[in-house]
């Protein structure tokens, strides 16, 4: 039985080809770098263009992240560069040259003031803004392009790269050879993601073999492949159009993969022009998106809302999926109030709230994002 | 005393203030009641809020809400509680069948609702099927078909109130607000399954221009959070605003003993507004043109002074101008109801002639009449010339 998430575009814009997004928290923005070298910030509820920076001329801008807690936009671009602007002021903060070769993917730690980068020289870096973007470490291990690397969200100690080598390795700060490494797809890993969510030590993975394969990252096998005719279920119902004949998996290279921090399902971009939405506990297919913008490149999810963006070759869409409204009951007599998260359930009360002597009295507006 | 549409005791001063309107509430004893073996997509507590079914991936399942112990489950599209039987829901499978289920059993009664392109199901004091266009509804004991409501825009949520005599149809663009008639029905019923239903079961008492995005009946009012950004509550067909929002708002519910109404954001951060349940108590009395219960509670002390003008506001709108007179304590609108009733004499130890003026500048031409008379043994000379001074600057 499908989730029945109703997906509502709530913008599309034309643009040159979108190479990374990424979605503010709070704002409600979007980021795309551009492979014409450019950056530009939209406005999903008015539509409109907030801010754009003109990063190099014609050199593809591959990878750009929101740093909310500064107000900044750090990007890599192929001139080998890192930049930092301010995006209230339009400041550049910081330029300077990280690697030897294009950078593949900028990914800022979730508290420290760290930036980590990869690149086609095979390397990430691990750079630290609050001592001058001092480099802290580099870590070597890859033997081909290092294409995306991203910080655990449970464990930001350590971190996941996926690289044209086929595999995927985790590292730690402060250790310089890899905790382990994933092997099993047949050709290069463009992608990773971690799963959000406490129940679960996955981690997943796109790549140019068309597949999406999903790791436990604690005993290192691989729990499910996500690819043309073998995923479980297996009628998933096509909202988007571009469904392709019965096939369910991707049918080109795979660009960019997400778990949604709220939903129970998986985005997957790929060179095939699809989206794909898939149940992350069935891993079934749920929808096939196509917005006839071309090759789709990067997916991004919003950590506060179901909004998710995609970027294309012609331009970028933002989606929302399914409803916003909290899934959530109250009973009137008791003041007793049990929502759910994801597949959790929770319980609090509002009576009582009034008397100071409460045993444990929590502020609601819990971050429920671990 | 208690109020039988409200099942509290509503003779009781109201509370101290503790929290503040807008604020966000401190919750107690937050707990993680474990998970679900599927992915809610729908979370409702029953009639006594001792059960609590959830609903999604096509499957449901009934937990007792306190401790979250299976109860039953089982294949669901859609799920609804009934208002009355403890146990008593409703689903809609995937073969779009609604089945009724009676203290958790199944009855073995089931229908394919034909009468509309049925899309989702809701329960209720009956059940009711939706389509783009109208809600049918059918009866809990026979599945019988009782009657559809057409409405011009997508219907969105059906809201019932306890006694199961009054229900909102909520859509895209407006709200509806209905009387179900259940004598009407059981008469009909009696006499066996009809195809067209019960004749004029419900009847349309107002319609509202506005979109409910939640909301929720206590007594005989119909709370709610509008898409515009508002908490209003609509009572006999009057809407009253409590509170604008700053962001989108969800309603959790009304707490009758606290007071208030609680709402939450969708990251469930939780806010509240005071109402007071005397006043919902004192308005649905009114509205069931019950003066001597609603006068208990007036002169009970239960509603403080500073709502006598909301009060007053709302006798008037349902046309009780001598009420809504005795009830005023602001000198503009005792005069303007005055003027109503044409009581003129109340005014004279309140009106103060500065406002009177004002508002006689308001009024004038309707009640032009009134002034010489008024005039005679009110006021001095003095007032009588700034009344000509100014009069002077009106066509006639």
């Amino acid at each position: 039985m499908p989730l029945r998430l109703a997906v509502k575009v709530k913008l599309q814009k034309r643009s040159e080809r979108v190479k990374w997004i990424d979605v503010h928290s709070t704002e409600p923005w979007i980021l795309t770098a551009l492979y014409s070298g450019r950056l530009f910030i939209w406005n999903y509820e008015t539509e409109t263009l907030v801010k754009s920076f003109d990063v190099v001329e014609q050199t593809p801008v591959r990878s750009a992240k929101f740093v909310e807690r500064n107000q900044w936009i750090v990007c890599g671009a192929d001139d080998n560069h890192i930049r930092c602007y301010n995006y209230n002021t339009s400041e550049l903060i910081k330029a300077f040259e990280a690697h030897t070769d294009y950078i593949r993917c900028v990914e800022v730690h979730p508290s420290l003031p760290y930036v980590l980068s990869s690149s086609d020289d095979m390397s990430i870096k691990l750079w630290n803004w609050d001592r001058n973007w001092d480099l802290m470490q580099t870590f070597e291990g890859h033997i081909h392009y290092v294409m995306q690397v991203k910080f655990n969200p449970k464990d930001s100690n350590t971190f996941a790269s996926a690289s044209l080598d086929r595999t995927i390795k985790v590292w730690g700060i402060g250790s310089a050879t890899p905790h382990f490494t994933l092997q099993g797809h047949d050709k290069g890993v463009n992608c990773l993601d971690y799963y959000p969510g406490a129940d679960k030590p996955y981690l997943m993975s796109g790549a140019d073999d068309y597949k999406v394969k999903v790791w436990d990252y604690q005993t290192k096998a691989c729990v499910a492949t996500l690819e043309s005719g073998a995923a479980k279920g297996g009628d998933g119902f096509d909202s988007g159009g571009g469904g392709v004949g019965g096939a369910v998996g991707h049918t080109a290279n795979v660009s960019s993969v997400a778990f949604h921090p709220k939903l129970p399902v998986i985005i997957t971009a790929s060179e095939d022009n699809t989206v794909r939405v898939w149940h992350s506990t069935t891993y079934r297919l749920e929808s096939t998106l196509n917005y006839r913008l071309e090759r789709a490149w990067t997916v991004a999810v919003s950590a506060n809302s179901q909004k998710i963006a995609v970027g294309f070759d012609e331009g970028a869409v933002v989606l929302k999926l399914g409803k916003e409204r909290p899934i959530v009951s109250m009973d009137s007599k008791s003041g007793k109030f049990i929502w759910v998260r994801t597949n959790e359930i929770l319980m609090a009360s509002v009576r009582g709230s009034s008397k100071v002597s409460v045993g444990f009295v929590v502020l609601c507006g819990l971050n429920f994002m671990s | 005393m208690v109020c039988p549409l409200l099942s509290q005791p509503c003779l009781f001063p109201p509370p101290p203030k503790t929290a503040t309107d807008g604020e966000s509430v401190r919750l107690a004893g937050e707990k993680d009641l474990g998970t679900c073996e599927l992915y809610p997509q729908q979370c409702l507590h029953n009639n006594n809020g001792r059960f609590l079914a959830v609903c999604g991936d096509g499957e449901y399942i009934v937990y007792t809400a306190g401790v979250l112990r299976n109860k039953c489950f089982g294949n669901a599209v859609d799920f609804g509680w009934s208002t009355f039987g403890t146990g008593d829901y409703a689903i809609r499978d995937q073969d779009l069948q609604v089945k009724i289920f009676k203290s958790f059993k199944d009855t073995g009664i089931s229908f394919r609702p034909s009468e509309v392109d049925a899309e989702c199901m809701w329960g209720g004091a009956l059940i009711a099927v939706k389509s783009n266009d109208a809600v049918a509804f059918y009866d809990w004991d026979t599945g019988y078909y009782i009657q559809r409501i057409d409405v011009p825009a997508m219907p969105k949520a059906v809201y019932w109130n306890d006694a199961g005599d009054k229900v909102i149809i909520a859509t895209r663009e407006a709200f509806y607000h209905l009387t179900f008639n259940r004598d009407k029905m059981e008469e009909t019923l009696s006499q066996g399954r009809s195809e067209d239903g019960v004749d004029e079961a419900f009847v349309l008492e107002a319609e509202i221009q506005e979109v409910v995005r939640s909301g929720q009946w206590v007594g005989d009012c119909f709370l709610y959070v509008s898409k515009s950004g508002r908490l209003n509550y609509s009572v006999g067909g009057q809407t009253m605003t409590l509170s604008h929002l700053d962001r989108k708002m969800y309603m959790l519910g009304y707490v009758g003993r606290e007071n208030r109404v609680y709402l939450c954001d969708k990251q469930m951060n939780v806010t509240s507004y005071l109402l007071l349940t005397s006043v919902l108590e004192y308005q649905t009395w009114v509205l069931r043109d019950n003066f001597e219960e609603a006068n208990a509670i007036l002169n009970s002390g239960a509603i403080p002074d500073t709502e006598n003008n909301k009060i007053s506001r709302f006798l008037e709108s349902q046309g009780f101008r001598e009420e809504a007179l005795e009830v005023a304590n602001d000198p503009e609108q005792r005069f303007s109801l005055a003027l109503q009733v044409k009581k003129i004499s109340l005014q004279q130890p309140t009106v103060s002639w500065l406002a009177w003026s004002q508002r006689w500048m308001d009024d004038c031409p309707p009640s032009l009449f009134l002034f010489s008379h008024l005039f005679s043994h009110l006021f001095s000379h003095l007032l009588l010339l700034q009344f000509i001074s100014s009069s002077s600057s009106f066509p006639n």
